[in-house]
């Protein structure tokens, strides 16, 4: 990426950290991983730092692959779903190739929406969410990559400014559809599902208003959703491994005072999602509104709704996961481990809460200056 | 030195209880057993008292001289011609407010060590505390609605959790979700609010805020109105009034703070601070002067019916705050905050002696009652108020009769999409 040399050094050691902290909590968790892990991110790192988007997005349909190949027996819709990405991403390298504008970005936006699980594209990433948590949490890491190839390759196109309000209001749209379906999940990780997908929906109309030249708010959107969403993936596929299958549908079990590490930290993820105060989510869920309410003041305002919809549903599923009469288990709360990304997670998630400018100054310099 | 000191003394306030909640939580998600309940209660006291602290510098840096000061600590985020600023507003309105809840969080937080001794979520409770202090400062301070709303969203947060504070019985459970529902919905109204009067007038600056007169008398009253919303969910206004009664689950110390003293006036002090608004936009304060009177008329009659001291003192607050928020909207905003500051002082005492209630009618004995002028005026409309009030005019139902058609929709697109990612899923073999 050509621009300042000193902006863009940071950039990419900034990026370099949010690269390795959702690779590093599925490697922690898994274990076996590593090797694949670090592979991905010396090639998301490529993709980070090469200026040329065909190389890029062809490193990126490179990790969707391995994605795919690393899916392929617990979730096989997921793994169809991710090598359609892949392959959609190789049709975008073509496109830019041949400076075919309106195709590059359409692709783009197809590759997207499999990657984030933006509905009619979501059966992949909704089967991820409930029986492949962890490689959820590994594709993450690269959909960031991808959030920022397209609002540096693709979002400056006149096609892409053209067509923003219409991925804002598809985007605000689901974003609410998909809040309301929260509210009636019958098993803990639909609430995983639920949020993923909605904030898919959030995604794409941040990506929409980056079009318009709001990048620092779609970089921020996209960062943020990915750790917080991360964090929850963690958080109840740590608490399912330990009592199994959770059901939704009698009184509430009170698992909070069995595990009240995992109890709090699923109400922390919980909330940053949904735009809790000091948490990246806050910050970034204002900062989108604004850029949203220039392009679409509906789409904000059903964006708006949707966030406080499924911050109901969020407590509510928190209430009837973890409060009721004790429950009695033999199992340990978070392990050393376990804590340990927990506190990672948090910490980047207070930080970017705190002091979202030491990301978003960065971003806006590099993207903006370029583009 | 005097801005020295003012600078120090607002993030003393806003950030000490913040940080040492931070401390306390980070330490027990690292190990529990390295804090007692004491040190428990040491570190975030030591919080609560760097808030007061960080007040009465602020109280003596402006020496309650008539100007306001903006103390600017650059932008909390700036991206491109949008930022937040980490501006803080210092004026009359801020301090008295600041200070009410300071104090009172201290003398809570001193009440509390002796009353949740040995409870299960002493150290939970202490950390949320912590937090709702740093939330009022945050409030109380605020020189742009954006911070504002991070406080009182912090404040909102806290609220469900303390009133979900006996998280083993199913009610107190069911009533924080419902308290915190009603607060969502209506903080939609704020965050519109906000996004708006930033597109319109260029900032959410408090100061900036007279430039409201401006805009036209329908921009305005929707502004108005849509702030008001989110007032009338915190303050419990008509016809959200519902979950307060549900709120008394929480422990008595909590009770006292949030719903008696600190928490059910925030709503009432977000009008004083956009008063500017207010006065540009009739309409809307029309509005507020029924919606107080109306809910001033509902509570005080529950309250004649309520058996339960905490449920009846509640009702009571509520009364009160709606005849404040008549004020308010009246344009009696001295009259106002003088009411607003005697009230949170004699309920929070009140609620905090409300455990001793069984001792006390001991102690005094039971009043007669004596037939009211209505019963003696018109006893038909007086029992049918009666059976009204025992069902607290059915508000419950009513409010379950409106998210009924949501949760009906949700059940439907649930089922689609259900449908729609069956349709769209790779078939998987049954042998395999």
């Amino acid at each position: 990426m050509s621009g300042h040399a000193g902006f863009i050094l940071s950039f990419i050691a900034f990026s370099a950290v949010l690269l390795a902290a959702p690779l590093l909590a599925a490697g922690l968790r898994t274990r076996s991983n590593w090797i694949s892990a670090a592979c991905m991110l010396g090639v998301l790192t490529f993709a980070l730092i090469t200026s040329n988007g065909v190389l890029a997005y062809l490193a990126l349909a490179l990790v969707t692959a391995i994605h795919a190949a690393s899916a392929w027996h617990k979730a096989p819709t997921g793994a169809l779903y991710l090598l359609a990405a892949a392959a959609t991403l190789v049709a975008t390298a073509l496109a830019l190739a041949f400076a075919s504008d309106t195709l590059a970005f359409g692709l783009s936006c197809v590759a997207l929406a499999l990657r984030a699980g933006l509905a009619p594209f979501h059966a992949g990433v909704a089967e991820m969410c409930m029986k492949q948590r962890e490689l959820l949490l590994q594709q993450s890491s690269s959909l960031l990559i991808l959030v920022l190839a397209h609002l540096y390759y693709i979002d400056h196109l006149p096609i892409a400014y053209e067509m923003a309000p219409m991925l804002v209001i598809w985007g605000a749209l689901l974003t609410l559809v998909y809040a309301l379906t929260a509210l009636v999940q019958r098993e803990l990780g639909g609430l995983l599902r639920s949020s993923t997908l909605m904030h898919a929906g959030m995604l794409y109309a941040a990506v929409g208003a980056g079009a318009r030249g709001h990048y620092g708010a779609a970089l921020l959107v996209a960062v943020s959703v990915v750790f917080a969403l991360g964090g929850l993936a963690l958080t109840i596929s740590a608490l399912e491994a330990r009592v199994g299958k959770i059901s939704l549908t009698g009184p509430g079990v009170g698992r909070a005072r069995a595990f009240p590490r995992l109890a709090a930290a699923f109400a922390f993820f919980g909330g940053a999602s949904v735009g809790m105060p000091g948490t990246a989510g806050f910050i970034s869920d204002d900062v989108l509104l604004h850029a949203l309410w220039e392009e679409s003041p509906a789409g904000a305002i059903i964006i708006i709704f949707g966030s406080a919809i499924l911050a109901v549903a969020t407590l509510s599923i928190l209430a009837k996961a973890f409060f009721g009469p004790p429950m009695r288990v033999h199992t340990p709360d978070l392990s050393l481990q376990e804590r340990s990304i927990v506190v990672l997670l948090v910490v980047l998630l207070l930080g970017l809460g705190l002091a979202p400018q030491l990301l978003v100054g960065v971003a806006e310099l590099v993207l903006g200056n370029t583009i | 030195m005097m801005p020295d000191m003012l600078q120090w003394g607002l993030v003393l306030s806003i950030a000490g209880p913040l940080f040492c909640s931070l401390l306390v939580g980070l330490l027990l998600l690292a190990r529990s057993h390295w804090l007692t309940e004491n040190a428990v209660y040491k570190l975030c006291n030591c919080g609560l008292l760097l808030a007061f602290l960080g007040s009465l510098m602020v109280l003596v840096a402006h020496r309650f001289s008539g100007t306001a000061i903006e103390v600017d600590f650059g932008h909390w985020i700036s991206i491109g011609d949008y930022e937040i600023p980490a501006l803080l507003y210092v004026d009359r309105l801020a301090l008295v407010f600041s200070l009410l809840g300071s104090a009172l969080t201290l003398l809570v937080a001193r009440f509390s060590q002796t009353y949740l001794h040995k409870e299960a979520g002493f150290a939970r409770f202490f950390m949320l505390l912590g937090i709702f202090a740093t939330g009022t400062q945050l409030v109380a301070f605020a020189g742009a609605l954006d911070l504002f709303f991070a406080g009182w969203e912090a404040i909102g947060i806290c609220s469900a959790l303390f009133i979900g504070y006996f998280y083993e019985r199913e009610e107190p459970v069911r009533s924080a979700v419902r308290a915190f529902t009603t607060y969502r919905i209506c903080d939609a109204g704020f965050l519109v609010a906000i996004v708006s009067i930033h597109e319109l007038l260029g900032s959410t600056s408090i100061s900036g805020l007279m430039a409201a007169e401006d805009l036209g008398g329908v921009t305005v009253t929707l502004i108005a109105v849509m702030l008001m919303l989110a007032a009338f969910g915190k303050s419990a206004q008509l016809p959200f009034s519902s979950w307060l009664p549900r709120a008394m689950e929480g422990p008595t110390p909590s009770s006292a703070l949030f719903y008696g003293s600190v928490s059910i006036h925030i709503g009432l002090f977000l009008l004083l601070r956009i008063s500017p608004i207010l006065e540009a936009a009739p309409v809307a304060r029309a509005l507020g002067i029924v919606v107080g009177i109306a809910t001033a008329i509902y509570a005080a009659s529950v309250a004649r019916t309520h058996t339960d001291a905490k449920g009846a003192l509640a009702h009571a607050t509520l009364a009160q705050t709606g005849l404040i928020l008549a004020e308010i909207c009246f344009g009696f905003t001295t009259f106002a905050l003088i009411h607003l500051v005697c009230h949170a002082l004699l309920r929070v005492w009140q609620y905090l002696r409300a455990p001793n209630t069984m001792a006390d009618s001991h102690e005094f004995g039971h009043q007669a009652h004596t037939p009211s002028l209505l019963e003696k005026v018109l006893p038909r409309t007086s029992n049918w108020l009666y059976a009204q009030s025992l069902h607290r005019f059915r508000l419950d139902d009513r409010m379950d009769s409106t998210i009924a058609p949501v949760l009906w929709l949700a059940e439907s697109l649930a089922r689609w999409d259900e449908l729609l990612r069956r349709s769209l899923s790779r078939r998987q073999d049954p042998n395999s």
